[in-house]
């Protein structure tokens, strides 16, 4: 929709099952980058749609791409997204770049960051390109006790167990 | 605190032998598709494969009345229940239920070893399966809840804890064997699971989920 208003125009048109994960601005305001995942989760695509000529460009699909849409179009051109890895719960990801040419071609993705266990929930970049903040988080299975009391069955005094990061189940 | 058994497989479910000298324990290796059922000696030493299940699996022994372990594995649409012996292996088979076929099952083995409850992910019943006259009860629960997730038995075997997820919360409730349920406890931010009561039925013991978050800055990136 136009800044001082108007009709809105619809520009993304996703297929029956598909979700849009996250979008962005390219840094010149003539595109979008988006990414969509199929129903189930089961791929994921990055592509580009040029706003005046409604060309869309694909720069990389992967199943690793149905995360919690980071995605940021950086001034230098790059486009930062995140790929899930780890063993698929959704809770580990890391940051990655792709650069988009003006040919329509993509280079490969380069990762950024490499961390265990960590989830990156957000960023944010710094208007020259120089500086990012990236809010990392950890999703720990922490196991706590209760007692139960004997006649109401109410959960009292609740005790945290584990205080690590390990994926802790209880087992008798 | 001591380590029993460590290594690059993941281990899912483990329960205590009634005889207290193992404990059995399900693992995946490698092949993502098979699940193992190990052995590992309380008295320390190293794990043992007992059989290889057929799919996903757990293994859960009774705690008093019956000597009895029970492994539930997935083969093909059914959760196939059989008997299993630290030494012995597979001692024969017990029951099959009908599931979906995807896996995404709990089972809880009542403290006496006589009926196994079982959830699927996302199916608003519980099954239980008295193991001896073989007849299965299905469960509605009242008020109804979709996502259910894990199942146990209180220590008396009266009553069942049920944890789930729905409206991006975590959540605990009991609930009498007629469907009857009660909320015990929430997780707003996020996953609530795995209740696990004690013998004595004086405590409970849960997983929760406790979201730890930082902000790091990146530069030359």
């Amino acid at each position: 929709m136009p800044a001082e208003g108007g009709k809105p125009e619809r520009r993304i048109a996703l297929t029956e099952g598909e979700t849009l994960l996250g979008f962005d601005w390219s840094p010149d305001g003539k595109s979008l980058a988006d990414v969509r995942v199929s129903g189930g989760y089961s791929s994921g695509t990055l592509e580009v749609r040029n706003l005046q000529d409604g060309e869309v460009r694909t720069l990389f699909s992967d199943p690793s791409l149905m995360g919690n849409g980071v995605l940021s179009w950086l001034s230098d051109g790059r486009v930062l997204f995140t790929l899930i890895k780890g063993n698929g719960n959704g809770n580990e990801n890391d940051l990655w770049t792709i650069s988009p040419d003006s040919s329509g071609t993509a280079g490969k993705p380069i990762r950024i960051t490499n961390t265990t266990g960590l989830l990156v929930g957000n960023t944010s970049v710094s208007r020259d390109g120089k500086r990012m903040a990236v809010m990392l988080m950890r999703f720990p299975l922490s196991i706590f006790v209760a007692n139960l009391d004997a006649k109401t069955h109410e959960l009292e005094q609740p005790r945290r167990l584990t205080n690590d990061s390990w994926r802790n189940i209880p087992v008798a | 605190m001591q380590l029993l058994a460590s290594g690059t497989v993941n281990y899912f479910t483990a329960s205590v032998t009634p005889d207290g000298m193992w404990l059995l324990a399900t693992a995946q290796g490698q092949d993502p598709a098979k699940r193992q059922l190990l052995r590992i000696p309380l008295s320390r030493g190293p794990a043992e494969t007992i059989l290889t299940a057929s799919g996903p699996s757990d293994v859960q022994c009774a705690r008093s009345g019956s000597r009895i372990c029970i492994l539930s594995e997935t083969v093909g649409k059914q959760l196939v229940l059989s008997s299993v012996d630290a030494i012995r292996g597979r001692l024969g088979e017990l029951a099959r239920v009908e599931t979906r076929g995807d896996g995404l099952w709990s089972s809880g083995l009542s403290p006496d070893g006589a009926r196994i409850a079982v959830e699927e992910d996302s199916v608003d019943s519980v099954r239980v399966l008295d193991l001896k006259s073989r007849q299965l009860d299905v469960i509605h629960l009242t008020p109804p809840q979709a996502q259910l997730q894990s199942v146990a038995w209180s220590a008396d075997g009266n009553r069942l804890f049920i944890s789930g997820w729905s409206d991006l919360k975590g959540w605990l409730r009991e609930m009498d064997l007629a469907g009857h349920t009660r909320l015990l406890l929430e997780n707003p931010s996020g996953w609530l699971g795995g209740p696990l009561p004690s013998p004595d039925g004086k405590r409970i013991a849960y997983v929760y989920v406790v979201p730890e978050s930082n902000v790091v800055l990146l530069e030359h990136f």
